[in-house]
């Protein structure tokens, strides 16, 4: 009996000890098959575009038809674009990610409908951010401004990198706001609550205690966002990228050249597109490289944040 | 021995120790009727208490009695709590700090808290003291220094901390850095400090030097401390005040209570039958 | 009064104090947090208002469709009264303007009918069917036989002006026709065979709804009427928004959007959520360690380097591997877009299975169970409304995800359950199409429509997440 009794237990755990193995093993081959479509990605761009990452790449136009020559405007049109687009999401994220966090109060109407509205917002598809820039900023606004400034002249009711910003800028405000509100999270009630007690306003203490506690998520907010806005392609297609301008933009009125856009316009829409493809993988990387950094300072400095939590 | 002191006009009540009732003392802090709600749950109910000017009054209770909150409601810290409700008298000065035309700001500036854990900014030292006076406005750097190490003498911490001054405040030991949590307080010059456990997460030498403290601070402020240590309360207060279950069970004299509690449940909790 | 210094203060007194830089910047903030909410209101606004002439401007649309069916019947009439030289004569010129086009394109039209036997049973007939009917849609089709030709090359130019990618290649093709084919070159071939196909299969089905037997002008109006229905819009077969007929069904984008979309879940919601299970549960602090970055770094791959990724790597692989016939497909869009998705899966649910409380995992591990008892026993049923979140966000970001499905899935508007032949959705269309259309014009405020679906739709997805399940899950979590 008891031997029996040893046996079907031994045969139940041997059961066990298989589907656990088994368990293991799919759930581990799923993460590493996400590992390796990763790693394949980036290796095949970086090994179809190290070739052609020269100084020169960076710092010319592009030249014959887009089929030679570098991407120096696409570089400097997406900065621009980034920091004029940080420049609007960011202070307002920022206010807003306080006011969800100091003002007000967690289970008020208000505080839910905002709360939910940045939810709704970050799951827009970007697209739609796209046609809201061309309904808005564009027709509404631009056309707006041209017909009381400057009736009959095409000025501001056309795409640029003004509107191209703030719809990115629209599209990046979640991020921010999620990031800065969890920040501010990581500042202690203790600290609150003592410089309250001591005789401080809520303003005082919000700027000489909060925003101080959270700087390094207000900061990896601004990187997300800027790295989000540096990759988003659709939000800009028809509000304000251009398909070739060899000058640098220099006025918000005027177009430019986009990195995202341009891989785009160059392995969909140009003349030659097999003649460009090694010009496709660099600047593919490129793209790549700059949101790598982004993303991983991002990582670096919210993992400090947490660990300063812990 | 203290003066008796005359009793400003806007004052209605006053405290006489049974211990020494030819002494009376100027109210400081009074309280009527206060209830307190988190929500649909009572946390205080009908608590009335008189709180004597330049002494120290301690209140016990085992945890969750209600004490805390008792002490949050004295400068309106209760009010970062959502959902809490306050209704009853409290006054300080004769003056209902939960009339609606009361500026809280103020009623703070003169009502400061040290608080159970040790929550120095992340700052110097310096920066730590002087955040009180440049809140309310204090520019000139000269005087600044003046209040930083008045304050810190006053909380017995300038020896150890006069060569580190702008370090930051986060490098010292517990039992410091509550020290400085008192300087901070003190430095804006208020005329009650709330004390809430000061001494529950520090080491027995700490402790001593922070009951020493209270000892010193009782000539110039009104200091109300909350306690689960009977012997602390023992050693520094005039006036222990006994809650249990949101209560006010009972107050008086300190070593008339200890030696000769009035009500069942005190004398429970004093010998340590519950608690 | 002595040095008033800030700390000599007079008692405690009554009196609010007035700050009124306090009060200013905090009405600032409250003002200016609210945008984020009035962003939402006004996306919402100004996407409909640009799709509102469908439902409420109908004497516009009304207007210019029988202004066009006007302008036509005066074309018709000039045409057939004219000397055939006339008519004949412009024919030519669009003959020749696209003449080395239609040269290739015909070829190549007979050469895949030939091919593909397996696609149109009968292929010679079906390329009868679909040019009679074509022919008709030229006024004076039945009485030049020029006419005619022209109708037949129209076919073919339609679908260059709808898919720009394949467009390139035929006109490369077009340059470097007299030169020798390169390997590049077999590939614009092949291409623009499967181009040419999915274009035959459109108008096949086209025809089969087709065999009115109105007149050729009234057919026209009441068609450019009733394009703009929004009840026939949405069951309408074909999406052919430039053709002198502008057809705006959208029965091709739904089913587009739809098999993008299952095959991304199909493939990446089970690999994302064993990965999340594995890092929660099984693996060791090592592997976790490197999964979550990497993970991380997949979340950072903008869309379109995966777009480029799939349209140059990734389907050249793919199509050698199994060849298939269209090298750019459904299949390898939502194998594309299922790389966006992971990341977005993997995250939440992963936050919803280390959410279950450690003493809930403790408990079960004291009760003997081994990780995995506890991972399919403890942790997954208390996960599962997490994990369903975490599938509907990723829904809703493959649904709405535009530069992917714009470089990855072919573009063309085909109704056809085979996952392997090339498929438009909605975000792609708007991206593809947005940009050449005149503001105001219908096709403009069809695509601002498709633009206020995508978001009605997101935002539904987004609010079952909100109130459903977030609710359902604090209730399993806490036990309220």
């Amino acid at each position: 009996m008891a031997q029996a009794v040893a046996m079907v237990s031994d045969r139940a755990g041997k059961m066990r000890k298989l589907y656990g193995t088994l368990a293991s093993g799919v759930s581990g081959l799923a993460a590493l098959t996400i590992v390796v479509i990763v790693g394949i990605m980036v290796v095949s761009i970086v090994g179809g575009g190290y070739k052609n990452f020269t100084w020169e790449f960076l710092t010319q136009a592009p030249e014959e038809g887009m089929t030679k020559g570098g991407i120096y405007p696409a570089i400097i049109g997406t900065v621009f674009m980034t920091l004029l687009m940080s420049f609007m999401a960011v202070p307002l994220g920022t206010i807003t990610a306080i006011y969800l966090s100091e003002f007000a109060k967690p289970n008020s109407a208000f505080a839910r409908t905002i709360r939910f509205a940045v939810n709704t917002l970050a799951s827009i598809p970007s697209i739609v951010f796209g046609l809201f820039g061309l309904g808005f900023f564009i027709q509404f606004v631009g056309k707006g401004i041209d017909d009381v400034f400057s009736p009959g002249v095409l000025q501001w009711g056309q795409p640029n990198i003004l509107w191209a910003s703030m719809t990115m800028g629209l599209l990046t405000l979640p991020v921010v706001i999620v990031s800065v509100e969890e920040a501010i999270r990581t500042v202690p009630r203790d600290l609150r609550d003592a410089s309250l007690a001591l005789g401080a306003t809520r303003l005082q203490t919000i700027w000489k205690i909060v925003i101080p506690g959270s700087m390094s998520g207000i900061l990896t907010g601004m990187i997300l966002a800027i790295s989000r806005g540096a990759g988003e392609v659709a939000p800009i297609l028809f509000t304000g990228a251009a398909f070739f301008l060899p000058q640098i933009p220099h006025a918000l009125t005027s177009q430019f050249m986009h990195l995202g856009y341009h891989i785009y316009v160059l392995s969909t829409q140009s003349a030659n597109v097999d003649k460009t493809i090694p010009l496709q993988y660099t600047t593919t990387m490129v793209l790549l490289i700059l949101t790598f950094t982004l993303n991983i300072s991002a990582v670096i400095l919210r993992s400090r944040l947490r660990n300063k939590l812990k | 021995m203290e003066k008796p002191q005359d009793i400003s006009p806007g004052i209605k009540t006053s405290v006489r120790m049974p211990t020494e009732p030819h002494v009376v003392y100027e109210t400081k802090v009074s309280t009527k009727g206060l209830d307190l709600f988190y929500g649909a749950k009572q946390a205080l109910s009908n608590v009335s208490l008189d709180i004597p000017a330049k002494r120290v009054t301690a209140f016990i209770g085992p945890s969750g009695c209600g004490k805390s909150t008792y002490l949050r409601t004295l400068n309106r810290m209760n009010d970062t709590i959502p959902g809490c409700k306050v209704t009853g008298e409290v006054t300080v000065d004769g003056i209902n700090i939960y009339d609606p035309k009361l500026d809280v700001v103020e009623l703070r500036k003169r009502v400061g808290m040290v608080f159970q854990k040790s929550n120095p900014f992340p700052k110097s030292i310096w920066e730590n003291v002087a955040y009180g006076p440049k809140i309310l406005g204090e520019k000139n750097k000269q005087k600044l220094n003046e209040i930083v190490e008045r304050s810190l003498r006053q909380a017995a911490i300038w020896e150890e901390t006069k060569d580190r001054l702008h370090h930051s405040a986060l490098g010292l030991s517990g039992g410091q850095q509550q020290r400085v949590c008192i300087a901070r307080a003190l430095a804006t010059n208020p005329e009650v400090l709330l004390m809430d456990e000061p001494a529950s997460a520090l080491d027995p030498i700490s402790t001593a030097k922070i009951e020493e403290l209270i000892f010193q601070l009782k000539r110039d402020y009104t200091i109300i401390i909350v306690t689960h240590n009977m012997q602390q309360a023992a050693r520094v207060s005039d006036l222990t005040a006994f809650f249990y279950i949101g209560e006010l069970i009972e107050v008086g004299d300190t070593r008339d209570m200890f030696t000769n509690p009035k009500k069942k449940q005190t004398e429970d909790y004093i010998t340590g039958r519950f608690g | 009064m002595p040095t008033q210094s800030p700390l000599d203060r007079p008692p405690l007194q009554l009196g609010k104090k007035f700050r009124f830089v306090e009060w200013f910047i905090e009405s600032g903030i409250r003002f200016l947090s609210f945008i984020s909410f009035a962003a939402i209101i006004l996306i919402f606004v100004f996407v409909f208002k640009e799709a509102s002439p469908i439902f409420f401007g109908k004497s516009e649309a009304e207007k210019s469709a029988a202004k066009d069916s006007m302008a036509m019947v005066v074309n018709a009439q000039s045409s057939s009264n004219n000397a055939d030289s006339a008519s004949g004569e412009k024919v030519e010129k669009v003959i020749k303007g696209k003449g080395a086009l239609k040269g290739t394109d015909l070829t190549v039209k007979k050469d895949a009918s030939g091919k593909l036997k397996t696609v149109t049973t009968n292929g010679g007939k079906v390329e009868q069917e679909e040019y009679d009917p074509l022919a008709d849609d030229a006024p004076a089709a039945k009485k030049n036989e020029p006419a005619k030709e022209v109708k037949k090359i129209e076919p073919p130019k339609e679908a260059i002006k709808k898919a720009p990618a394949i467009h390139v290649l035929t006109e490369k093709e077009k340059k470097d026709s007299t030169a020798k084919a390169s390997a590049a070159l077999a590939q614009a071939i092949k291409d623009s065979i499967a181009h040419a196909q999915a274009d035959a299969l459109a108008m096949k089905q086209q025809k089969i709804e087709d065999d009115s037997i109105k007149s050729k002008e009234l057919k026209d109006a009441e068609e450019r009427k009733s394009s703009t229905n929004f009840g026939k819009m949405l069951t309408g077969g074909n999406w052919q928004p430039v053709s002198t007929v502008p057809k705006f069904g959208m029965l091709p984008l739904i089913i587009g959007t739809l098999k993008v979309t299952l095959i991304s879940l199909l493939f990446g919601a089970p690999l994302a959520i064993l990965a999340a299970l594995f890092t929660s549960t099984f693996a060791p602090k090592w592997a976790r360690e490197t999964i979550k970055p990497v993970i991380e770094l997949l979340a950072g791959f903008p869309s379109v380097v995966i777009g480029f990724f799939a349209l140059i790597v990734m389907a050249t692989i793919f199509q050698d591997f199994f060849h298939y016939q269209f090298r750019l497909n459904s299949f390898i869009g939502g194998i594309a877009m299922s790389f966006a998705i992971i990341p977005i899966i993997y995250t939440i649910s992963e936050d919803a299975l280390t959410a279950v409380p450690q003493p809930l995992r403790d408990a079960s591990t004291a009760l003997g169970a081994t990780p995995w008892q506890t991972a399919f026993k403890v942790l997954l049923p208390a996960a599962v409304p997490g994990v369903f979140a975490a599938i509907i966000l990723g829904f809703g970001r493959a649904f709405g995800e535009t530069m992917i499905a714009l470089m990855a899935t072919g573009n063309a508007p085909l109704t056809s359950a085979n996952i392997l032949e090339p498929v438009r959705t909605f975000s792609a269309t708007i991206g593809a199409e947005m940009a050449e259309v005149v503001f105001g014009d219908q096709h403009y405020n069809v695509l601002f429509l498709i633009g206020a679906m995508l978001f009605v739709f997101t935002f539904s997805l987004n609010s079952i997440v909100e109130f459903y399940v977030r609710k359902k899950l604090i209730k399993r979590i806490q036990g309220k």
